[in-house]
């Protein structure tokens, strides 16, 4: 399911803008001034939320370069839609979580048909001999979060590594509140049989 | 602070994992020439499409061969090359193309025409089947009729033959006759009724 946020890409009409002191045709959208100053400051407000969000979902894994681009570039073409019902954080949410998604497709898709590249999978940090241990964990938490279906894994990360309400959850993957709770007790069932010994640790 | 050990879990392994790396401080910019290529390969990607529509047309949306055997693509020549015989029969080939092309119009229109008669002719069976399926008003009342005439008379024939009581089967005739003169049970009321008013004229 696309995520109900995520607004379809336009184009809007404007004058092209200037960037970094030298004259610049603007993308795929010619924006006013105030819009880039708009745009540049969205993304200096909101880089760092954006990758660590597109980082938990993507299963920690160091790809989240390619990721924040597609959501900032979503971003920039529809600024001029952004209706002000939501909050920014809110929309750009709901385009990475679009976003993560695509690109776990694309990945699946790669894998199968073409190669199967090394993964850039983050490593846990610590000293040399407690980290062998968090290492294992960390991996079982890692490979049974990428076990869940992508509608599950989301609402996860959502609530309890972002740390939403579960009303704005609800909103940024324009389902109803009961459908984000019973996504997250099958998520929690699911991951509570998969990691039962590390849980009653 | 989290109590449930699998929040707690998750959050460990959260931090355990650590930040993702750094982006490109000039991220903006990047943002704003990966839109511009992608709005580049968008126009080509159209004009691309557009030539090779073209290059179709080209192809396979000439004119059909020409009945002289030669190939339908009429060559322009400057006007001072032209051949007067040449002239003659390009525009004698142009005239005749343009008499087939209205022929096959005609043709086509005619189909149409005809496939929009028989569908008008379904749409109208279809509708009369439906009213058949439903039954007659008319007709139920006169099924109706009919069988409370035949009681009757099944009555009257049963009082006359099965207890010989000849004087109440007339009456029930009589009231066959009165009650439902149109019927067929009607009819063989009044025959039965000659029958019996005959009978007792001989025993009298």
């Amino acid at each position: 399911m696309k995520v109900a946020m995520a607004h379809t890409l336009s184009t809007a009409t404007g004058t092209p803008s200037h960037h970094g002191g030298a004259a610049e045709k603007s993308p795929g959208v010619s924006q006013t001034g105030s819009e880039t100053v708009e745009f540049e400051r969205m993304v200096s407000d909101h880089r760092e939320r954006v990758a660590r969000l597109a980082y938990r979902l993507l299963g920690w894994r160091d790809e989240v370069e390619d990721v924040v681009q597609e959501v900032f570039l979503a971003a920039l073409r529809n600024l001029g839609r952004f209706r002000a019902d939501s909050t920014r954080s809110t929309w750009l949410t709901a385009i990475t979580v679009n976003k993560c998604r695509s690109h776990l497709r694309r990945r699946l898709l790669r894998l199968r048909f073409f190669e199967r590249s090394p993964q850039r999978v983050a490593r846990p940090v610590g000293g040399a001999e407690e980290a062998a241990l968090e290492r294992e964990s960390f991996e079982q938490v890692r490979r049974a979060l990428q076990k869940l279906p992508a509608r599950y894994r989301e609402v996860v990360v959502l609530r309890y590594l972002e740390e939403m309400p579960i009303a704005e959850i609800a909103e940024v993957l324009g389902i109803f509140r009961n459908a984000v709770e019973v996504r997250l007790n099958r998520a929690r069932a699911r991951l509570r049989a998969d990691l039962a010994v590390l849980v009653e640790q | 602070m989290a109590t449930d050990p699998l929040e707690k879990l998750l959050r460990r392994a959260d931090a355990l994992a650590g930040l993702p790396s750094a982006l490109p401080a000039d991220l903006p910019r990047r943002v704003r020439h990966l839109a511009e290529r992608r709005r580049r390969v968008r126009i080509a990607g159209s004009a691309a499409a557009a030539a090779c529509l073209a290059a179709f047309l080209l192809l396979y949306g000439v004119p059909a061969p020409r009945p002289d055997g030669g190939d339908g693509v009429v060559q322009v020549t400057p006007q001072h090359e032209a051949q007067p015989g040449e002239a003659l029969a390009d525009a004698e080939w142009v005239r005749a193309e343009i008499a087939r092309l209205r022929a096959e119009g005609d043709l086509r229109m005619e189909i149409v025409r005809r496939i929009l008669a028989i569908q008008q002719q379904q749409a109208r069976l279809a509708e009369l089947e439906r009213e058949l399926a439903q039954p007659d008003p008319l007709r139920l009342a006169q099924a109706q009729v009919e069988e409370a005439a035949s009681i009757l008379v099944h009555h009257a024939e049963r009082l006359h033959r099965t207890f010989d009581l000849q004087a109440s089967a007339i009456d029930s005739y009589r009231r066959t006759i009165d009650l439902f003169p149109q019927t067929r049970s009607a009819q063989t009321a009044r025959a039965r009724l000659v029958e019996l008013q005959a009978k007792q004229g001989d025993s009298s």
